[in-house]
């Protein structure tokens, strides 16, 4: 790719990579107190992951930039993160986080490799399987959550909703993007958000908090 | 699944024999029996390794890079050797060679 006129497409790189350096972190955090063992040895490998995903999503916005750098290095606070991973505190907090965040970026991850797969695939694909990975054991959770006893259901369906709101208000933006449609990475016609409100739908939960049987 | 070495280019075997004694650091197995190395071409002097690594997250990529860039210079002809990583077509338990699988196998690691 050429290096003018990228911006758009810089922001976005940086939007999923700053989400992904918080999601490992958070994911070492608070996930070392998860509620079982397997709970947390999960969560520190999940950290891992997200964490190479966040860089191979830096270099890709360095490439785009002309910055030639082997080795990429946070070198500022992440800034364009989602409200719910960031202030996430508790293992309900850290699993929404981790399934909505990664439900968006999925969603707009094959949708620029749908268009600009030739160029991305070598960059990516094995994370894309990863990521998949990672969206299977945090359904898997929310699923538990939602099914647990006492107040639980309840706070996970408030954390899903709060969690939701900046995701799906991102995702219009990014499909809505004139600058990255004329780069033909997001397609007119691409749909993201209401991708990403199918696919929250799946869980069975209703909006008004209660659990579906 | 392509068997390493139907990857081999013609001059290059030596290489591939010196990175067979370059282990994997989780696992008694080279990292051409794990599958890790996806091609090597002589250019000159120099050698150019296309390779890949079981997970993205993988901790020890520098590591097996650095390992592979210092047996590689062993070989007295070599002066340069660059290291491509690329991510496709994804690592899989396929990439293995039978004595890699095997190795794993006696090790009590197998699917």
């Amino acid at each position: 790719m050429a290096h003018k006129n990228k911006n758009a497409l810089v922001q976005l790189a940086e939007t999923m990579a700053d989400n992904k350096y918080v999601m490992g972190n958070r994911l070492v955090e608070v996930g070392v107190s998860g509620p079982t063992i397997e709970a947390t040895l999960s969560s520190i490998s999940l950290s891992q992951g997200e964490l190479s995903h966040a860089r191979l999503l830096y270099r890709w916005s360095n490439d785009m930039q002309g910055l030639q750098t082997k080795k990429v290095k946070a070198v500022k606070q992440p800034e364009k993160v989602f409200p719910q991973m960031k202030e996430a505190t508790n293992w309900i907090e850290l699993i929404v986080g981790l399934y909505v965040n990664n439900v968006a970026i999925q969603a707009v991850l094959r949708e620029i490799m749908k268009n600009k797969q030739q160029e991305l695939n070598l960059q990516f694909s094995k994370m894309m399987i990863e990521l998949e990975d990672h969206l299977t054991y945090a359904k898997e959770w929310c699923h538990l959550l939602i099914h647990d006893k006492g107040s639980i259901p309840k706070k996970f369906v408030e954390n899903l909703e709060r969690a939701v709101q900046p995701v799906e208000k991102w995702l219009n933006e990014v499909e809505n993007n004139k600058e990255l449609q004329q780069l033909g990475v997001i397609s007119q016609d691409s749909n993201l958000t209401s991708l990403f409100k199918e696919t929250i739908a799946t869980l069975p939960v209703t909006r008004t908090g209660q659990r579906v049987s | 699944m392509m068997s390493y070495k139907e990857k081999v280019i013609e001059g290059t075997e030596k290489y591939w024999n010196m990175l067979k004694e370059v282990a994997d650091p989780e696992f008694p197995i080279s990292v051409v029996d794990m599958g890790l190395i996806r091609g090597i071409e002589k250019r000159n002097n120099s050698l150019t390794v296309t390779m890949t690594f079981t997970s993205t997250g993988c901790g020890c990529m520098d590591w097996i890079e650095n390992d592979v860039r210092e047996r590689l210079l062993q070989a007295e002809e070599i002066e340069s050797v660059e290291i491509k990583v690329t991510w496709d077509p994804a690592w899989t338990i396929n990439d293995m060679t039978e004595e890699g699988k095997n190795k794993m196998k006696y090790w009590g690691v197998s699917s």
